[in-house]
């Protein structure tokens, strides 16, 4: 009769004696699951069984450390089960990872993380063995955060090589992993990573618990985690910093930040994260500081034109034609004089036909992605100015700020919201409206903070100290000198150096 | 009662500034034509607001993290309830004020074609929504605000530097006292951060003197060096146009710059929104001790919704200009500002209310607290 028919209530039942009876209950909890793998063997005329799982764990490894082994052991006679449990445990390295597990639970979910799992007749107990060999992408560059100058090498789906991936670029004993579990069903291995010397503990004792939080049932991506790790749901930025980049999260690390990677995704997230660093990358660092600083500069200035463009546009061009100069005034009136709608309006419509584009190209295959935006940008806008639909200086504006926005990857879903946001804004109440709505971003932006540091050090409380990286990126002669960490940008405290 | 937020000596500097400085870009130049008298007038104000605010920076070391009227209500639950209202109530005339001098504004300086009762409910629930932030993402928002002014008014000054003509500066004086005094008594009017600055002095941690007294001089400093360059500049114009602020940048040199005005309207709209926000914001919490079981949001939006109401039967019915009264607001800003804290002073420290309001008061701030958490 199977005692766990609904595999419900068995994670603290602790495993039977009887190698019949256990073999039994692992059939029920897993209702004989098609890759479930049980084989039993007779080891010095004592019955055990090794259980695997299929795919998860590699067949030559298992035979090679735990079925060559076992067959050939021959244990003198009136050996008991304790012997061969003694062998097992303290006689043969039979592999890198192995423990005793005395419950179902803990079987049942090595067994499925890739362990072999070997029960003794007699022993009410199970030797969990380390044989991971599931396949898995290979180490491949990083599909967003791309650069020129840096490293190669991504993040994949699998936790354990990320954290050897972290671990090659950071050879310290301060870099610390812990692992834990997230998800009722999937039992993701979640992992936090930390430098000990320079996060504070407050800050990982708090990712901690935010991570005991999660409640959910299957942790599937990066994206289930994150609401969990951000301070405020409401917030139009997050303050967690997603990354695939093993040298971008090794640096963060560094920094006094803390990373978790999650098992089945090559995105990472770091926290707290600034403002500021959506504006950062890897080749600033590789370029010479002069031209480093003039990158930033750009990137500074495609977010304010991937935002406020249209919006601005809209405004000037409906409620301030005074600041237009006179010759461009009189070519956007004639521009504007044959379409047949509202600049506004004019403006939202393209703007969303921009953004449905960008959504079919990346949801496309690559091979088809092209077509979209022939068809789109060409197709489309050629004939919608040739008919008389929308005037060219709009699609001029659309395009550029469409341009803008693939310069700061890591914003677009604020961009593309702030600006139909700010569109609607400046048609309304012109630059009023606009200056309203960035008052709002502002004080939102200024309102995000994580463990007393706020997402808008150090420009907003200032410290001089973060202004060697914002702007300018001062060398690493001077930045050597001046090491600053994230701790270092609290604004409330005792220890606070602000201002 | 420790609150869960901290505001920085130079946040508080730069958020009071922001309210201080739109004033001046809406009332520039104050009152009279003669820039000596501006600038001696001023200082008096100025000596006169450094010696009333004695008495606040007294009440919060004697309670500290605790603002006038907490002390109120550690005197009696009555007397809380009272200050709750007389400070609530000149917030919200401030704040009516400052959405009048809005809707003037859209239709003098930069006159859109749109619905001004529109903008100014536009501005009123951007100011709301930023009020239910809390003081200190506003008073981080008004350190940019404060450094985007100063950039804008250097590019400026740089660019109409060839215009500057001190001999534009009128400083013949034929009654310098009472015209001092009549300017000294114009410009005091003017500043309701003094009781602003009484209500968010317990959110500083430490500095209280240093921050206060640092604001009042780099205040005096800025707005004399603006009148004195401004007079310099603009000449007479500069008392024939109702807003010459906005001039400036047309006077320059630079093709470029001359068309600079608009972005003095995008500081001017951004200092009023961040004035606004914490006006509500700190009338809200003043509500909100009245009413504990209250959220302090929906306190905000009862003032944001009073403060409409008035400004929209205002702008149709009365004339903007009725609610200039530099006598009475000068009456208000010393009750506020200096009696009220000096009479705090009276109050035994650590005595508790009899009718059990400080619970309550503990459970609104721990609601407060909450809130910012959230938020």
């Amino acid at each position: 009769m199977p005692r766990f028919p609904d595999c419900t209530n068995y994670e603290d039942v602790r495993i039977a004696s009887s190698l019949e009876q256990a073999l039994l209950d692992l059939r029920s909890i897993t209702g004989s699951t098609m890759d479930l793998n049980i084989m039993e063997v007779l080891v010095s005329s004592h019955k055990c069984a090794v259980v695997s799982i299929e795919s998860m764990a590699s067949t030559s490894i298992m035979t090679e450390l735990l079925f060559h082994p076992l067959t050939s052991l021959s244990l003198p006679d009136g050996s008991t089960a304790q012997d061969i449990a003694d062998y097992l445990t303290k006689q043969s390295l039979l592999s890198a990872e192995r423990r005793t597990c005395f419950d179902y639970g803990e079987a049942v979910t090595q067994l499925f993380a890739g362990f072999a799992l070997v029960l003794v007749d007699g022993l009410a107990k199970g030797y969990l063995f380390g044989i991971q060999g599931f396949d898995k992408r290979s180490i491949d560059e990083p599909t967003s955060d791309l650069n020129v100058l840096g490293g190669r090498d991504g993040f994949i789906e699998v936790l354990r090589t990320n954290v050897s991936l972290v671990r090659r670029r950071l050879k310290t004993p301060c870099l610390r992993f812990e692992l834990s579990k997230a998800g009722t069903k999937s039992k993701t291995d979640v992992c936090i990573a930390y430098m000990a010397d320079r996060c504070s503990p407050e800050l990982v004792d708090s990712v901690r618990k935010r991570l005991a939080s999660i409640k959910l049932e299957t942790v599937l991506s990066s994206g289930y985690v994150m609401p969990y790790l951000m301070k405020s749901s409401k917030s139009l930025f997050s303050d967690v910093q997603t990354t695939d980049r093993p040298d971008a999260f090794a640096a963060k690390l560094c920094e006094g930040k803390v990373g978790v990677i999650i098992d089945g995704t090559p995105f990472t997230l770091l926290v707290p994260s600034f403002f500021i660093e959506n504006f950062n990358t890897v080749d600033d660092y590789a370029h010479r500081p002069y031209y480093a600083a003039y990158i930033r500069c750009i990137k500074y200035l495609s977010f304010i034109l991937a935002v406020m463009l249209p919006g601005v546009y809209v405004a000037l061009a409906t409620f301030h034609s005074e600041t237009f100069s006179y010759k461009l005034l009189l070519s956007l009136v004639v521009s504007e004089e044959s379409t047949p709608y509202p600049l506004m309006f004019d403006v939202v419509i393209i703007t969303l036909m921009y953004e449905i584009l960008r959504e079919a190209g990346i949801r496309l295959p690559k091979t088809v992605g092209g077509a979209v935006s022939i068809v789109g940008g060409l197709i489309i806008g050629d004939a919608a100015v040739n008919s008389g639909l929308i005037s060219a200086p709009i699609l001029i504006i659309i395009g550029l700020t469409a341009t803008a926005s693939f310069v700061i990857p890591n914003l677009n879903q604020q961009t593309s919201i702030l600006r139909i946001v700010m569109i609607i804004a400046g048609g309304i109440a012109g630059l009023y409206g606009i200056t309203l709505v960035s008052a709002a971003v502002l004080v939102n932006a200024c309102a995000l903070s994580d463990n007393g540091i706020p997402y808008t050090a150090p420009v907003t409380p200032f410290f001089g100290s973060g202004f060697k990286d914002i702007f300018i990126r001062a060398g690493f002669k001077k930045l050597e000198k001046t090491q600053t960490l994230v701790s270092d940008f609290k604004a409330s405290g005792e220890s606070s150096t602000e201002e | 009662m420790k609150k869960t937020t901290a505001i920085s000596g130079v946040q508080l500097i730069c958020l009071l500034l922001v309210g201080r400085l739109f004033i001046t870009m809406t009332y520039s130049p104050a009152g009279n034509e003669n820039t000596l008298i501006t600038i001696l007038g001023g200082l008096f104000s100025n000596a006169l607001q450094a010696l009333l605010l004695i008495f606040p920076l007294l009440l919060i070391r004697k309670f500290p993290d605790k603002n006038v009227v907490e002390v109120g209500y550690d005197a009696a639950a009555p007397v809380g309830a009272v200050l709750s209202v007389l400070y609530a109530v000149f917030l919200l005339w401030v704040s009516i004020k400052l959405m009048c001098d809005f809707s003037e504004f859209i239709t003098v300086a930069f006159p859109i074609f749109s619905a001004k009762k529109l903008i100014v409910l536009f501005m009123a629930l951007t100011a709301l929504y930023i009020s239910t932030l809390g003081a200190e993402p506003i008073a981080r928002s008004s350190a940019v605000a404060a450094a985007l002014f100063i950039v804008m008014l250097i590019l400026v000054l740089l660019g109409t530097s060839g215009e500057l003509d001190i001999h534009n500066l009128n400083i013949s004086v034929e009654d310098p006292m009472g015209d001092i005094l009549s300017s000294a008594a114009d410009t005091f009017g003017r500043n309701a951060e003094l009781v602003t600055a009484c209500l968010l002095l317990p959110y500083l941690r430490s500095g209280y003197g240093k921050t206060v007294y640092s604001y009042i001089a780099i205040k005096y400093a800025a707005v004399a060096a603006i009148a004195v360059l401004f007079t310099a500049i603009l000449g007479n114009f500069t008392y024939s146009s109702p807003l010459p602020f906005f001039h400036l940048s047309s006077y320059s040199d630079s093709a470029v710059i001359a068309r600079f005005d608009a972005l003095f309207l995008i500081t001017w709209t951004l200092f009023a929104v961040i004035k606004l926000g914490i006006c509500i914001f700190l009338a809200g919490r003043c509500l909100s001790y009245i009413s504990p079981k209250a959220r302090p949001a929906y306190a905000n939006c009862v003032i944001t919704a009073l403060a409409l109401i008035c400004v929209f039967f205002i702008i149709r019915y009365s004339d903007i200009r009725s609610l200039e009264n530099s006598k009475l607001c000068a009456a208000a800003l010393i009750l506020l500002a200096a009696v009220i804290p000096a009479l705090a002073l009276l109050v035994p420290n650590g005595k508790n209310s009899k009718s059990g309001k400080k619970d309550k008061k503990e459970k609104t701030l721990q609601k407060e607290a909450d809130e910012n958490e959230n938020s």
